[in-house]
């Protein structure tokens, strides 16, 4: 395993790198408490989850991958959008994804503030730190910093029904609570510059511009971007609109759509028929001064308990289901 | 533990399979530390879908990863790559085989996730094309040429390096 006297013309390529993968990894054994670290990050999500009111939904989507949706007609609920202008229909598609992929790059600069009837999520995206607040009128007000710390990120939980919090620190961030970019909608891309991605998504048939529309008094431009349902045995959903502000290209509004898995639906049924409801995102984007960046702090009051990890998972979190 | 159940057999699972998954995954991801949060994610991607699990979790939690791994771009966005050398300092020296570990390392980031996931799927796990081509869920074709770029891609970034890897027995090769 450590000589090195291979004729080279005696392994093809093939063999070549599978003789260099198994020299890189053969010292990698798996690390302990890796599944437990997996266990009480899925218990917590859920409890995050049932904070916010969005149980089956949010649990199905990540359950598939897949995420939303748009619609062809307007369900109800939906935001008053003004009629499209005449100008709309010149715009062209190429052109505005290339703006809107260059200002997501942009966005790698600044803080992002999403923010759903329940929820409110503060994302430093340079440093991936984020703050989760639920609303104070939720029956359970908690508040969720995440953090990186070298190599780690130190998550704090704060309370505010129990007056407790904790810290701790873990090798990986909860995949929930991304940035709402056009490039989270496209679960399949794989391309790691946006501009492709998106000039791919456009050329699938993906991704359609739908033109112009005035967003409460604001010029944006609507985007809907084309769901699967691939790995659920659903029908399909209606595709996800997003709104981009016309002057700076970044995402101000996403309408996604969810489900509730049904309560009953035969093993042997091909497709298991599901309502989709819409749900849908504010985005603002904040440059990073020093009043912003303040947003992403998070200081237990006095008075506060601080109690382990473990305790906040199990006790006040909720059990794993 | 929590959930006896699942948790019992995933534990199991990992009693049996656990390194040759972690290795599969440092591949992808590719990196240690990296490839340990790809695992970590893919455990609590499976815990969430558990229900639907039927028979050997271990095909899942592959599928998983590949999809992950392909997925890859997105989760960039949201943590920096850590690099232990850029490809240059690593190649630098081909006397040592750590040289040849961080090369490869290096050179795998040079891959798209997709061509990185199609040659740890042909080369590493030694699957066919149709299983990769299911398991990373694309056509054939697709994975013949996610393959073919990706092996010229790491030749090219590594033809110092590759030469001087080590001969595997068939015990010491795969995951």
């Amino acid at each position: 395993m450590t000589s090195y006297d291979a004729d080279p013309g005696d392994l093809d390529p093939g063999t070549a790198v599978r003789a260099s993968m198994g020299a890189c990894v053969s010292d990698i054994r798996m690390p302990a408490r890796l599944l437990d670290r997996a266990v009480s990050r899925d218990r917590k999500r859920k409890a995050r989850i049932r904070l916010t009111g969005a149980a089956g939904v949010i649990a199905a989507i990540a359950a598939s991958g897949v995420v939303i949706a748009t619609l062809p007609g307007r369900p109800s609920g939906r935001p008053a959008l003004a009629r499209p202008s005449t100008r709309l229909q010149a715009l062209d598609a190429a052109y505005v994804l290339k703006r809107a992929a260059a200002a997501m790059v942009d966005s790698d600069r600044m803080i992002s503030v999403d923010r759903d009837p329940k929820l409110i999520v503060y994302t430093d995206v340079a440093t991936q730190t984020q703050r989760v607040v639920n609303t104070p009128r939720a029956a359970d007000y908690l508040q969720v910093l995440t953090a990186i710390k070298g190599n780690n990120y130190t998550v704090t939980d704060v309370d505010y029904r129990h007056h407790v919090w904790s810290t701790s620190t873990i090798s990986s961030i909860d995949p929930s609570g991304t940035p709402a970019t056009i490039g989270s909608f496209l679960p399949l891309q794989t391309n790691a510059d946006p501009a492709v991605a998106f000039r791919e998504a456009l050329k699938a048939g993906i991704i359609t511009v739908a033109g112009h529309r005035s967003l409460n008094g604001r010029d944006t431009i609507l985007l809907r971007v084309k769901a699967s349902n691939r790995g659920l045995r659903v029908n399909p959903p209606p595709a996800s609109s997003i709104w981009i502000d016309a002057s700076t290209y970044q995402v101000v509004q996403t309408e996604q759509f969810i489900f509730h898995p049904p309560l009953s639906c035969k093993p042997s049924a091909p497709v298991c028929h599901v309502t989709w409801s819409p749900a849908i995102d504010h985005v603002t984007w904040l440059s990073p001064t020093r009043r912003n960046l303040a947003l992403l702090t998070l200081t237990p009051p006095a008075g506060f308990t601080k109690i382990p990890q473990s305790e906040m998972d199990q006790k006040y979190l909720g059990p794993i289901s | 533990m929590p959930d006896g159940g699942r948790y019992d057999d995933l534990a199991a699972l990992l009693d049996a399979r656990g390194d040759a998954l972690l290795r599969t995954a440092v591949l992808l991801a590719p990196g240690r530390e990296a490839g340990e949060d790809l695992l970590q994610e893919a455990l609590e991607r499976l815990l969430r879908k558990w229900h639907k699990v039927d028979g050997n979790p271990e095909g899942y939690l592959r599928r998983i990863m590949y999809n992950r791994a392909v997925d890859g771009w997105r989760s960039r966005a949201r943590r920096p790559e850590v690099l232990g050398l850029p490809v240059e300092a690593a190649t630098a020296d081909h006397a040592s085989g750590l040289d040849v570990r961080l090369a490869l390392m290096a050179a795998l980031q040079l891959l798209t996730p997709r061509q990185r996931a199609a040659v740890v799927a042909r080369y590493w796990e030694q699957l066919s094309e149709a299983e990769t081509a299911a398991a990373l869920g694309c056509s054939v074709s697709a994975v013949k040429a996610a393959t073919s770029r990706g092996l010229e891609a790491l030749r090219t970034a590594l033809s110092p390096d590759m030469e001087r890897a080590p001969k595997l027995s068939t015990e010491e090769a795969g995951p």
